[in-house]
């Protein structure tokens, strides 16, 4: 391996996802319709070329580490965010490609598109400077824009849209101020640099502050926590299903898991940060859980667990002020591949349940779904279970994870509301159940097509990573 | 009694920050899609005012550098805003904010 610089092979998985986006989007130009018929299959080879290679470099001894002078660093932690990532975009791709056929509207650039979103997300998970942070950042939501406009002659998609633009472009102007602000007090934009500085606690300048102030804002913006996340129930209702699969789990992982390092790198967590991540955790979760109660369409009330879920991160967040980064990392990668794996099988399932032009969403539509469609109704519970957080599920021991760290040190109170949330969100996870299995057959029937291969093979491996996430020893 | 003082490095942030608060106001309260969108280039724009002026102040070229990549990421998310406007005056006919309540509860 010698033969090839190490920014080359370290970064192997961006090269091949940029690349696979520009072929993507020739083959469109040069061959037209055939090539827009191959584009799915050949999204989906790309992807999985490139978890090949994440899952190659999380085999090596010893990690790469920092390169291009500090602006990535390739270490365990950005790469199983690589892994989760390409999870949920191979999943959105299966999920679309059915339901793009159904509302006619299948082209090359919709998968050229997801891969440039894939693209942004890697360079996120990767991101060691402000820099790369923010490009990688814009890079992601830019595509994630226009992927939530899709169908561009629904109001509902175009209007998702403009709201998931409006709001992201807001956060990104406070984010940027406050990465504008940490600059000017330090003078650096590399993570380490700026610990470095902090640590030394010579700044009496008020700029820090702020500028940590206003970073959390843009966070909350972009993460969807309460009370920033006016826009996130409605972007994940108005958008297409597929694609509010990838939003709710591919960006937010990337946006979460950057974080996450930001806060645990770049400022090392001074014990200060505990109060508001608290606050905000116990907001977030509790009217994230309280809107979700509400709602009378499945697909709504997802959009409102995955600000809940968003809370429970949040408690974790919360308990870093004495975890090490090691700890902290691991438990927020492990719920962040658990919450993946349930919240994308969900949004798949409702692509797939709720008929052409996406009419069958609420809860009665799925009324005894559990006799005509056993495969896939079984499938839906146990994502339901695992998102309630039933023992033997994934969704348990992400909880676990993350609300364990957080009793270690000291935040009893703040996990028993966690729990409580808990107990709360199984009314409504459980609710679908019950209309699956429990309610007769009434009438109508929007529901119930018979589902492609592809996407039963895909169920199948959502499934069986939901049920066995819990028991893998995690990469680090 | 001076008149005239200085134009200090202190001028241009309270200037950064009052354009920053002047583009949130115009996308809180605006209701014209494009004056929503200019104010959103407006905060990113004061913005770029505070990484030069700190720039300069901390003497190395770092935020120099970052404004060049903002001005270009400015451009491709006005371009991206400008085909949802189009998209929805194509359903509308009309560019208000208010006109968009299809989502809810």
């Amino acid at each position: 391996m010698d033969t090839f610089p190490i920014e080359l092979t370290a970064l192997l998985p961006l090269w091949i996802v940029v690349g696979g986006a520009l072929a993507l989007l020739l083959l469109e130009a040069l061959l037209g319709e055939e090539g827009r018929k191959a584009s799915p299959v050949l999204a989906g080879t790309i992807l999985v070329l490139a978890l090949g290679c994440v899952f190659h470099l999380l085999s090596l001894k010893g990690m790469p580490g920092s390169l291009f002078q500090g602006a990535v660093v390739v270490d365990l932690y950005s790469l199983t965010l690589e892994g989760i990532c390409l999870l949920s975009a191979l999943l959105t791709c299966v999920f679309s490609a059915s339901y793009l056929r159904r509302e006619r509207a299948v082209t090359g650039e919709y998968y050229a598109l997801i891969l440039l979103a894939v693209s942004g997300m890697f360079t996120l998970a990767l991101a060691s400077d402000f820099l790369t942070f923010f490009v990688g950042l814009e890079l992601m939501s830019l595509a994630a824009y226009v992927l939530a406009g899709y169908l561009r002659v629904q109001e509902r998609s175009t209007e998702a849209a403009l709201k998931y633009f409006m709001l992201g472009v807001f956060a990104s102007g406070f984010l940027l101020y406050g990465i504008a602000l940490l600059y000017g007090a330090s003078g650096v934009l590399h993570f380490p640099d700026l610990r470095h500085f902090l640590e030394q606690g010579r700044y009496s300048s008020p700029l820090v502050e702020a500028g940590a102030a206003l970073l959390l804002v843009g966070l909350g913006f972009k993460v969807a926590l309460v009370p920033f996340h006016g826009w996130a129930p409605d972007v994940y209702d108005g958008a297409p299903a597929p694609v509010a699969a990838l939003l709710s789990t591919g960006v937010k992982t990337a946006a979460f898991g950057a974080f996450t390092r930001l806060f645990a790198e770049a400022f090392g967590l001074p014990g200060n940060w505990v109060p508001a991540f608290a606050v905000l955790a116990v907001l977030t979760m509790t009217l994230g859980n309280l809107g979700a109660l509400g709602q009378e369409s499945v697909k709504r009330m997802l959009a409102y667990s995955s600000v809940a879920q968003a809370g429970y991160l949040m408690v974790g967040l919360s308990a870093a002020s004495l975890a090490p980064a090691d700890d902290l990392e691991r438990a927020v990668a492990f719920y962040l591949l658990a919450y993946t794996l349930m919240t994308a099988g969900a949004f798949g399932w409702i692509a797939w349940a709720a008929g052409k032009g996406e009419t069958g969403t609420g809860f009665e539509d799925y009324r005894g779904l559990g006799l005509k469609c056993p495969w896939m109704a079984f499938m839906m519970a146990l994502f339901m279970f695992s998102l309630a957080g039933m023992t033997p599920t994934a969704g348990f021991f992400g909880k676990y994870y993350l609300f364990k760290l957080a009793l270690d040190h000291g935040l009893l109170g703040l996990v028993l509301v966690a729990v409580l949330n808990s107990f709360v969100s199984a009314y409504y996870y459980l609710r679908v159940v019950v209309f699956l299995y429990m309610k007769p057959v009434e009438g109508k029937e929007t529901a119930g097509l018979p589902a492609p291969l592809d996407l039963r093979v895909a169920f199948l491996l959502c499934g069986l990573g939901v049920l066995a996430a819990g028991f893998l020893k995690f990469p680090f | 009694m001076e008149i005239f003082y200085p134009i200090t490095p202190a001028h241009y942030l309270v200037l950064s920050a009052v354009l920053f608060g002047i583009g949130v106001a115009g996308v809180l309260s605006r209701k014209n899609l494009f004056v929503a969108l200019m104010s959103l280039e407006l905060m990113l724009n004061a913005v770029n005012l505070s990484f030069v002026t700190f720039s300069r102040v901390n003497g190395d070229v770092t935020g120099h550098v970052v404004v060049l990549f903002v001005v270009a990421i400015a451009a491709a998310e006005a371009c991206v805003g400008l085909a949802i406007v189009i998209a929805l005056y194509r359903l509308k006919e009309k560019v208000d904010l208010d006109l968009f309540k299809s989502l809810q509860g």
